[in-house]
């Protein structure tokens, strides 16, 4: 029994990398002979459930390695130049997360999807920096967005939720590396999400790697403020 | 893509471009003006424009800012202009620095309580040419009737009073040929 699937297909290893803002993306190889094309679903046993799509995939001797990126991997794709005499965020978002053909997510903050914009240019440029831009200049300060585990594109403030994770019950930490604030948990399966908290402390950045039985889950913590 | 462009340096360009949000922003570009607009409430000039770098939109209605206070222009069609974002915040078009549509402006309105050209010392005040052709009228008028009353004793012959009322004539019906018609003062 694999630790974990993707499209059913048994994963041999993975290497997933969830950041707090952007994209989610990750490198593994499955047990097929048939590369995975279009949209895909990642299964950890028991834990993570990523859907995303096959951005890049072949075999070679008999191994099939697959890029996954999270929602429909259209956030490369080059906006639309459009112009806005009047508009607010959620309106500027819709028209790119459409041109993309990604999805909101439900979850997205309404206060920063009604937030007023006396103008606003949305110019040739990849939709992931032009969400970017939209939230570092036309949404309230600290507004955040990323692609969640669904494949939906969340928008809004940082609430820190916990992660739902208990020290000896989910997660072990083998190591830290207090000069990076980096810490490494063993885990049984891959659960930890960016955006949340284990204890008092903030995820911003997970990697998430499995292979051979050896699980772990490194994070990038926030930096007190 | 350039020449050095490759599988490494693309993505490591797109990488430091990606952390430098709005830097495209920070740029000007050139634009064609389309139309034109000045509000005589706020003094506000605007324009519609449209940009020769296709990655971005026609701009609609964005002000058009001179760098000289108390100027209005009223360019030609077609003229160009720069465009770019002040603060590189993509809510805030401008359009300014004139690449081309400085050339033949139709009007320019320097809105000052002083405006000196040349230099400021020594400087003489203009005549207002309207104010001063009617003053002028209204003197010639009456010299007209005057050199007519007196022609019986002054100039027995009306040779002189015959000369001088053909000149005070033609000069008035010639006058306003003396206007500029391309400079006026306030």
């Amino acid at each position: 029994m694999a630790l974990a699937t993707l499209n059913g297909l048994d994963v041999v290893s993975a290497h997933l990398w969830m950041p707090r803002v952007g994209v989610w993306t990750g490198d593994l190889i499955v047990d097929s002979p048939a590369p995975p094309a279009g949209k895909v679903t990642f299964q950890s046993d028991g834990g993570l459930s990523l859907s995303g799509f096959a951005n890049r995939s072949g075999a070679y001797l008999a191994t099939t390695y697959v890029r996954i990126v999270g929602g429909a991997d259209g956030l490369r794709t080059i906006a639309t130049p459009k112009y806005y005499a009047a508009a607010n965020v959620g309106l500027v978002l819709g028209d790119l997360l459409a041109t993309a053909g990604e999805k909101l997510s439900a979850a997205a903050d309404p206060a920063v999807l009604r937030s007023r914009l006396a103008g606003w240019t949305t110019i040739a440029q990849p939709i992931g920096s032009a969400i970017a831009v939209l939230l570092a200049r036309g949404a309230p300060a600290g507004a955040s967005w990323r692609v969640l585990a669904d494949g939906t594109v969340w928008v809004g403030s940082e609430t820190w939720p916990s992660s739902g994770l208990l020290e000896q019950t989910d997660y072990v930490e083998t190591n830290e590396w207090p000069g990076e604030n980096r810490i490494e948990l063993g885990v049984e399966t891959l659960k930890l999400l960016p955006g949340t908290t284990l204890g008092d402390r903030k995820v911003s950045f997970v990697e998430h790697i499995l292979r051979d039985g050896y699980v772990r889950s490194r994070a990038l913590l926030e930096d007190p403020s | 893509m350039t020449a050095v462009a490759d599988r490494i340096a693309e993505p490591l360009t797109r990488i430091v471009k990606g952390g430098l949000p709005g830097v495209d922003y920070l740029g000007w570009y050139r634009a064609r003006v389309v139309r034109q607009a000045l509000s005589t409430a706020t003094r506000k000039m605007t324009v519609d424009v449209v940009p020769d770098d296709k990655r971005i939109p026609p701009l609609s209605a964005i002000t058009l800012k001179l760098g000289l206070p108390g100027a209005d222009v009223q360019i030609s069609p077609g003229a160009y202009v720069l465009v770019g974002w002040e603060n590189g915040d993509p809510a805030k078009p401008q359009a300014a620095l004139w690449d081309g549509g400085e050339a033949d402006p139709i009007k320019v309105v320097l809105n000052a309580v002083q405006l000196f050209l040349g230099t400021e010392a020594g400087a003489e005040p203009p005549i207002k040419g309207i104010t001063a052709q009617a003053q002028m009228t209204a003197l010639l008028t009456a010299l007209t009737a005057y050199i007519g009353a007196i022609q019986a004793v002054a100039d027995p012959t009306h040779v002189a009073t015959t000369a001088l009322a053909t000149a005070i004539s033609a000069f008035l019906s010639t006058q306003a040929t003396a206007l500029a018609t391309r400079a006026r003062v306030g």
